[in-house]
């Protein structure tokens, strides 16, 4: 069997098919064919695209490289987007996940031409979305240890003051009563956190609310600053580079954004030797992960600062609610417990990692 | 225990370190008419504190520190007291689960953690201190006031012990061995609707080591087991029927809500090392499989299920002479983590 182009195409488990600037169907592989329910290829090529395939009466709406009045296409636009659709059979709607690509090519009369590349990614969004419920569970899982833990400590107080009382009783020795004075703000110290913790895990709980909105991030970080600086006074040095478009703008909430920010300075601040000021470098930049299989670029933030670093034994630990080092000072272990869950919810991530005394934190606004 | 039994504990020195403030206040107040009790909330002022006691050569007979620390880990406190080559007793208290810190409690030989809860009691901390200091061990009656321990010639009539009554019967053989358990088995699911599966898996446990593993020839050979050579199993002999001298002692009873098992060997042939690393092999993953090394044989299991089912697990050893296990047992208390606690002189 003589292998040509055609059959190399029909091997492919995606739809590609060709289609000329009046939306008309040149070619297409096998795959494409089977979609289409039709049996020979000729019942497709010269039919337009989205009634041959789509059994559409309307060009399909996510579709825009064509230029309808002109019957031509736009130049220079290479697309590649999701698009979902609902099951057609499915008794509780779910959603099958499609990637689409179209190339521009030009044919032997440099007539363009556009190449459709459809790739079925369900399973893929399926495994990610089990991935994320996953994550959330294990979340979940590790906040109810850290809060049992963080109960017992107020608990056993609570039990053991009220042991040291009845014990008094019982053997009927006189109680002074600043004994008994001491013990009640004992006990009430105790009881305020256990209820400190109590609605701790009801703010996390119960599903914030807010509203997103288009918000200019570079205006959203000066802002951040300014609060901090108003804080913080003279004990804070940022350097802060932006290296895109000053007008860049992400969907999120202003305030929660700002909230993510102020967490982070103040992370810095309070991990560092008291009296020392703190150098804190923000940069903006455009990235993109050598992980994901197309080149999709996204915002990156870097924050890095100079306050002592973090050890590696306790670096996987440091978004953990309740994780604290800060020796009992201002530390209630669940800033950068916040910082992670506000970003989670803009479909953000955070990474970190630590040298010498640098800390580096990349927020990645996807 | 009654108070005048203790006049002469004044001479022994007790460093708490605790950085939840009501508990160290709470330990110390009960402890301090007593011992001579020291309390701190840092890691750093334990430290000069121990430093402080060995220059004036009157060093800590027993440290109380919790695990967790806000300057530092309780752990290292271990690491620099056994560096500093202290008889100094350690008990660790902590509101973590144990079973995590396992492999250092291990290593390091830990015979006291207590978990913090709300059912701890003052009273067992201080029993724990006071066996841990004096080396006075046995005895279920320390850690209940006013029980009432009967032994054979002065039992009443029945076998069935009112509330605050512990009742003490001799194991001569297997016979008696399997009459008494069904016997106690009925009596705990009659008063206090124990499951006759749990009295069975507990009173099982307990007489096996006695009756079965403790008792051995000179030359180290078991008495009452044959090791089947082609599989390395261990078969006990039938009907046994054993010596005078390997004779012992199980004591059943209730404390209000507590249910009490005791048995009493004259073996003391558990030892600490040996029990923490039963419990070890049981509860640490292997990091091969993920799975407890425990899991592949049955050594071991039966410390480590006691310890799982009951409430508390206490074993009191004097190496050759003596061994008690005292299994407590209360329905009504939800303990999340258990404690460890091996007494061995």
């Amino acid at each position: 069997m003589q292998i040509n182009s055609q059959n190399l195409f029909d091997y492919s488990n995606d739809l590609i098919f060709a289609v000329n600037s009046s939306r008309k169907i040149i070619n297409a592989n096998k795959p494409a064919l089977d979609f289409s329910g039709k049996k020979k290829r000729k019942e497709l090529e010269k039919h337009l695209c989205y009634k041959a395939l789509f059994s559409r009466k309307e060009p399909c709406d996510f579709c825009n490289i064509f230029d309808n009045n002109a019957a031509s296409i736009k130049n220079n636009l290479n697309n590649s987007f999701e698009i979902s659709i609902e099951e057609p059979d499915d008794p509780v709607g779910r959603l099958r996940y499609f990637n689409i690509k179209q190339h521009i090519v030009y044919d032997d009369e440099n007539k363009p031409v556009v190449i459709e590349v459809i790739s079925d990614i369900t399973r893929y969004r399926q495994d990610e979305e089990e991935y994320a419920r996953n994550s959330k569970l294990i979340a979940l899982g590790t906040l109810i240890q850290s809060v049992a833990h963080e109960l017992a400590n107020p608990l056993t107080g609570l039990s053991l003051t009220l042991q040291n009382i009845e014990e008094k009783i019982d053997k009927e020795v006189s109680i002074n009563s600043d004994y008994i004075k001491n013990k009640i703000r004992l006990l009430k110290t105790d009881l305020k956190k256990t209820s400190h913790i109590i609605s701790d895990i009801k703010s996390f709980h119960t599903k914030e609310t807010y509203e997103i909105d288009k918000i200019i991030i570079y205006e959203t970080l000066r802002e951040s600053i300014k609060e901090i600086k108003r804080i913080y006074k003279k004990k804070l040095k940022i350097q802060f580079k932006w290296r895109l478009g000053k007008d860049y703008q992400i969907s999120g909430n202003k305030s929660k954004i700002i909230q993510v920010f102020i967490n982070l300075f103040k992370n810095s601040l309070e991990a560092a030797e008291p009296e020392s000021t703190v150098t804190v470098w923000l940069i903006g930049r455009m990235a993109n992960d050598s992980k994901s299989e197309d080149d999709k670029k996204f915002l990156e933030v870097q924050y890095i600062d100079n306050a002592g670093g973090i050890s590696g034994d306790i670096i996987s630990r440091i978004f953990d609610p309740y994780f604290t080092t800060k020796k009992g000072k201002s530390g209630s272990g669940l800033g950068l417990f916040l910082v992670q869950k506000i970003l989670f919810e803009h479909n953000a991530v955070i990474e970190t990692d630590s040298r010498g005394k640098h800390t580096r934190f990349r927020l990645k606004f996807y | 225990m009654p108070v005048k039994d203790f006049e002469d504990l004044k001479k022994y020195k007790i460093l708490i370190v605790e950085d939840v403030e009501s508990i160290l206040l709470a330990i110390k107040d009960y402890l301090m008419p007593y011992f001579i009790v020291d309390a701190t909330d840092s890691l750093t002022n334990a430290e000069d504190l121990i430093q402080k006691s060995i220059e004036e050569k009157k060093p800590y007979d027993l440290v109380i520190s919790d695990i967790n620390l806000s300057d530092k880990s309780g752990l290292e406190l271990v690491k620099i007291i056994k560096k500093k080559n202290l008889k100094t007793k350690i008990a660790l208290i902590t509101s973590y689960d144990i079973n995590d810190y396992i492999e250092f409690i291990k290593n390091e030989e830990i015979d006291q953690v207590m978990t913090k809860h709300s059912n701890l009691s003052l009273h067992d901390i201080f029993v724990m201190a006071y066996k841990s200091i004096t080396q006075d061990i046995f005895g279920i009656e320390k850690y209940f006031n006013d029980i009432k321990i009967y032994f054979p010639p002065e039992m009443k009539r029945t076998i069935e012990p009112e509330n605050k009554e512990v009742y003490s019967v001799i194991i001569r053989s297997m016979n008696d061995k399997i009459m008494w358990t069904e016997r106690i088995c009925k009596i705990l699911k009659d008063k206090k609707k124990i499951p006759i599966s749990l009295s069975k898996l507990v009173l099982d446990e307990i007489t096996a080591n006695a009756m079965i593993r403790a008792p051995r020839h000179k030359d180290g050979s078991y008495k009452y087991q044959e090791i089947i050579e082609e599989s390395d199993k261990l078969i006990p002999h039938e009907n046994i029927v054993l010596q005078d001298e390997d004779a012992f002692i199980l004591q059943y009873g209730f404390y209000n809500d507590w249910i009490i098992l005791v048995c009493q060997d004259p073996h003391g042939s558990l030892s600490k090392k040996e029990i923490l690393y039963r419990l070890y092999r049981h509860t640490a993953l292997c990091s091969e499989t993920g799975l407890p090394k425990g899991l592949s044989d049955t050594h071991g299991r039966g410390i480590f299920l006691l310890r799982e089912h009951l409430t508390q697990v206490i074993f009191n050893i004097q190496k050759d002479k003596k061994t008690e296990v005292i299994c407590l047992y209360n329905p009504v208390q939800n303990i999340p983590y258990k404690n460890i606690s091996v007494f061995q002189i």
